[in-house]
């Protein structure tokens, strides 16, 4: 069996895609290099503070996804015409979200073990997070269990703009319930954290974000061939 | 063009009232049809009641005895019983329409969509609220909720419940309605529920334990914030069922 070879019309943004996949990994990679190398220890927590620029990127671009996610699923049902588009991007940007969710779950629990003692404790920062990951979760739950594709849509649709209710409760939680979890950092220029550390942690962000983009781009064009593969199948 | 102006404006506002009547009079046949099947089928009520009634008496013997003369434990205990009869009563939101056909009827007819989805929400609240009046009864005479307390907790706990019912209501119906043609419901439907109730769940447990003066817990956040988490809640759900009653209700 020979290679396939798919017209430039799919192959061309894929391969795009793919290449900008590698340079904006590579970005985080060297973004990570300045977080460990270039800003010096904190006088509280030592260098346990340095997950931080890992962890607050990646629980900043959980929200960003679960919120595109939301903001596609409105459209899906605003403009009925592309909602097969809309709908391919909200199950893209959620799936993003979900992993996004998972990992700032994880990075937390890394964090909060030499700063607090423990794994996990109910404060009210990660319990909302966890809830805002078992309801993504649920979505693609919901989807796998739900043949009917246009049926598939409205349902995912609806549960995308659930879950983004509890974003702005994940967000605000810090300042609503005083608990363990330290209050929003970055609030004031200058208050809580030095100007370095804030330059440090708005470029592994952007890292991050463009990297999430990729791999947006890459997914969504996967779910596209996965639809059109079983619609292929279907129709056979 | 004044004179036809005029009467297109009159046939508008005519359209509009026949409209509101309508919303109303189908809201109202959906109370009286959703009454009726659960009257038709007293046993399903009379069947949640004693499940949650044997929960309710199974709880001091899951955590021992002694635990429950604790104030915290005792509303946990009342508001587990309302997690088990909210599991029961959301997954049988539509039930008896579908089996007696009414829901297709109504689906297939010009009533409104979202007169059926309020209507479904204000009568499952209300039969949440038909078995939380028995169960609070059992509660108090069981977790001997003492006399000198029981006006001030009952102050708190009346609102709270019907707070609750109509939050949890609005929540499931919206629950229902996106898991009603999915595999495995059973599955899907405490698996998006509960994550969303939880605000509802924890401002209600939060807001009786305060209630009772001998009660050590104190929480961080005031009860005005709890008390608008739970004005809030039915709002939001009701108000997205309300919007996306065409997606929600399909054929």
């Amino acid at each position: 069996m020979g290679a396939v070879n798919f017209p430039q019309s799919i192959s061309g943004p894929r391969e795009r895609w793919n290449k900008l996949t590698i340079l904006f990994a590579f970005m985080v990679f060297v973004s990570w290099l300045v977080a460990l190398f270039v800003i010096g220890p904190d006088i509280d927590q030592g260098d346990v503070f340095r997950i931080m620029f890992v962890h607050v990127p990646v629980a900043w671009c959980s929200f960003l996804w679960v919120i595109l996610s939301a903001v596609f699923a409105l459209l899906m049902f605003l403009r009925p015409l592309s909602s097969e588009l809309f709908d391919r991007s909200s199950h893209a940007a959620l799936e993003l979200g979900t992993l996004f969710a998972g990992l700032a779950l994880l990075t937390g629990m890394i964090w909060g073990r030499p700063t607090w003692g423990v794994w996990w404790d109910w404060d009210p920062r990660l319990t909302s997070t966890l809830v805002m990951f078992i309801l993504c979760c649920g979505y693609h739950v919901l989807r796998s269990f739900t043949p009917d594709i246009k049926a598939r849509r409205t349902v995912a649709g609806v549960t995308s703009l659930l879950s983004a209710i509890n974003v702005p409760i994940v967000y605000f939680s810090v300042n609503l319930w005083r608990s363990l979890h330290q209050p929003q950092t970055f609030v004031k220029k200058n208050t809580n954290s030095s100007a370095d550390i804030g330059w440090v942690l708005l470029l592994n962000l952007v890292c991050l974000c463009l990297f999430s983009l990729a791999m947006y781009k890459t997914r969504r064009q996967g779910i596209a061939a996965e639809e059109a593969l079983q619609e292929a199948r279907e129709a056979h | 063009m004044n004179q036809q102006l005029q009467v297109i404006n009159a046939l508008e506002l005519a359209d509009l009232k026949l409209n509101k009547t309508r919303w109303w009079q189908t809201f109202f046949v959906v109370l009286q049809v959703s009454h009726r099947s659960l009257m038709y089928r007293k046993a399903v009520w009379f069947g949640l009641l004693i499940f949650a009634a044997c929960v309710l008496i199974l709880f001091p013997f899951a955590f021992g005895t002694d635990l429950m003369s604790r104030t915290d434990m005792r509303f946990g205990a009342f508001w587990a019983v309302q997690e088990f009869v909210v599991a029961l009563t959301i997954t049988r939101i539509f039930t008896a329409e579908m089996e007696s056909g009414a829901l297709e009827f109504w689906l297939a007819s010009r009533a409104p969509r979202s007169a059926i989805l309020m209507g479904k929400i204000c009568y499952t609240a209300l039969q949440m609220i038909s078995l939380q009046i028995p169960m609070t009864i059992l509660w108090i005479v069981f977790y001997n909720v003492k006399p000198e307390v029981l006006e001030v907790v009952l102050r708190v706990l009346i609102p709270v419940n019907i707070l609750f019912s109509m939050g949890t209501a609005s929540l499931g119906a919206l629950i229902h309605c996106v898991t009603a043609r999915s595999m495995a419901r059973e599955i899907l439907v405490p698996v998006l529920f509960y994550p969303l109730q939880i605000a509802l769940l924890l401002a209600s447990v939060t807001l009786c334990v305060k209630s009772d003066t001998a009660s050590q817990v104190v929480g961080a956040f005031g009860a005005g914030a709890w008390w608008s988490i739970l004005l809030v809640t039915p709002v939001i759900f009701a108000g997205m069922g309300f919007l996306l009653d065409n997606a929600l209700l399909q054929e």
